[in-house]
This record gives C-alpha cells, structure tokens and sequence, in this order.
C-alpha cells in the first residue's frame, strides 16, 4: 500500500491568485489596445469609402470604444442629428441608414461600404489578435 | 451566385412567403430590383447576395452568404406585413429548438438572422422601402 502527502500552503494560492489577476488584465488591456488599433484603421478606411456628396455623412462618422469588468466593445458609426447636409438641410441621421443599405446604379461601391469592409476584416482582426496574444504568457 | 438565389426565392416562394409569381429579372433593370411582379410593378421584392465568406478554420464545405432582401411597396401597411412575413420565416427558420438545418435544392443551408428589418426612405414614386438582411450558412 502506498500513500502520498500533499501540502497546499495559503501563500501559494494567494500567489495563484495574483498571477490570474495579472494574467487577466494583461488579456483585457492587450484586448483593448488591439480592438482600439483595429478600429482606428477600419474607421480611416470606412471614410475613404463612405459616399461624399456634401461630406456631411462622412464627417458624422464616429469611434468608439468601451471597457468593462469583463469585456472590451468597440464601435464604428454613421449618422448624426449635429451633422446635417448643407445642401438639403437634413440631419445625417435620417437618411445614413438608407444611403447604406441602397444600391445605386451611381455609386454601387457605397453599397453597405461600412458593413462589407468589416465582413471582409474579419481575418485581419483575427491575425492581430493572434499576434498580440503569441508570447504573451 | 445565381443559383443560390433561384434557389432561395424558390424556396421563399414555396413556403408562401414570397408570390409564386416572382422570377427573376433583368439584372441591369435597375440595378436594384432583381426580381419582381410584372402584373403589380409596386410590388417589388429584391434579393441580393453582397457578399460571401469562406471559413477560416474547420467547416470546410460550408461557405457564408450575406443577403437582403428589400420589399417595395405603395402601401405602407402592405410593404410592412410583407416584410414582417419575411422576418418570421427567416426566424423561424433559425430556431435552435426545431430543425434548424435546412435542405434547399439538395444542400444544406442555416439560416442566422442577427438584425430586424429597417424601413428606409421613401423612393421617387413614394414607395415605401423595407430592408432586411442576414447572412445563410451553405454547402458548397
């Protein structure tokens, strides 16, 4: 018959403990500042593509980003009631949406630019969070 | 691309979601409205595939097609009720508690709508818009 004695000293969980706190804010800033990189290069593309007749929809565009306990939310958006079009004098906000779910004969390339430039990122997003992640731990 | 959407508008059509009557239509029309009903030129419903995605990792065989579907009409109430229908069908469809894997024209397809239908602006002879779209998980 055999036997075997384990010994768990407190210190050493209080030390586990420390680590995963630490290893926990290192994936929540690493998270933050990829999702905070990767957006700002998505926005600067988003605005090469979003259809220019006066600017006003282009220049509505904003970023966000937010940080929680648990979770890091980044957004890109178009439309706003302080951005109004000089021209007929409405706000952005009321006609964003549909200039970004019409396709025109006249500039099908701002057909859902914002959407389908982030469809088609999904992989770059990817690849930078792997690379910011390898070698972390 | 042309397939698919035969396929689906066959399938919208067989399940009454959308009138038997819709075929396809010139594409360069108006760009837009690829399908519609010759006999009520208000009533217009649209399916378009923008975009398509292959699967980085595993599920291979399985692509990822975005669609939407655009209904045009000159009632308001009626332009609403189609796109409602269209909206129940596709969540319907999408039910996890129920069969959720669909068999069209002998593939697969899953259907995940994420997004509500959204009205948008009125068009040039006043019709009233409604836009939905959602992307479909299908075999290749």
């Amino acid at each position: 018959m055999s036997s075997m004695k384990i010994t768990i000293r407190a210190s050493s969980i209080r030390h586990f403990e420390n680590n995963l706190d630490k290893c926990t804010e290192t994936v929540k800033s690493t998270g933050e500042s990829v999702i905070q990189g990767f957006l700002e290069e998505s926005f600067a593309m988003s605005q090469e593509r979003t259809p220019v007749d006066t600017g006003a929809l282009r220049d509505s565009g904003k970023l966000e980003v937010q940080v929680t306990d648990d979770a890091v939310f980044g957004a890109i958006g178009y439309g706003d009631k302080a951005n109004v079009n000089i021209l007929s004098g409405i706000s952005t906000d009321l006609y964003a949406v549909d200039r970004h779910e019409s396709l025109t004969i006249k500039n099908p390339q701002a057909y859902k630019w914002l959407e389908r430039l982030m469809l088609n990122r999904v992989r770059d997003f990817e690849d930078a969070l792997e690379s910011a992640f390898q070698g972390l731990f | 691309m042309e397939r698919f959407l035969h396929s689906l508008v066959a399938f919208f059509a067989a399940n009454n979601i959308v009138p038997p009557e819709v075929q396809i239509g010139a594409l360069d029309l108006e760009g837009t409205y690829l399908y519609e009903l010759p006999a009520q030129p208000n009533n217009v419903y649209v399916f378009n595939l923008y975009e398509q995605a292959l699967p980085r990792l595993g599920g291979q065989g399985f692509a990822v097609k975005y669609l939407q579907v655009i209904v045009r009409n000159e009632s308001m109430v009626q332009a609403q009720r189609n796109m409602e229908r269209i909206f129940n069908f596709v969540v319907s469809l999408s039910d996890p508690t129920k069969d959720f894997i669909q068999e069209i024209d002998g593939k697969f397809h899953i259907f995940e709508p994420c997004s509500g239908p959204v009205r948008l602006n009125r068009d040039e002879q006043k019709n009233f818009i409604w836009s939905l779209s959602f992307p479909v998980k299908t075999q290749i």
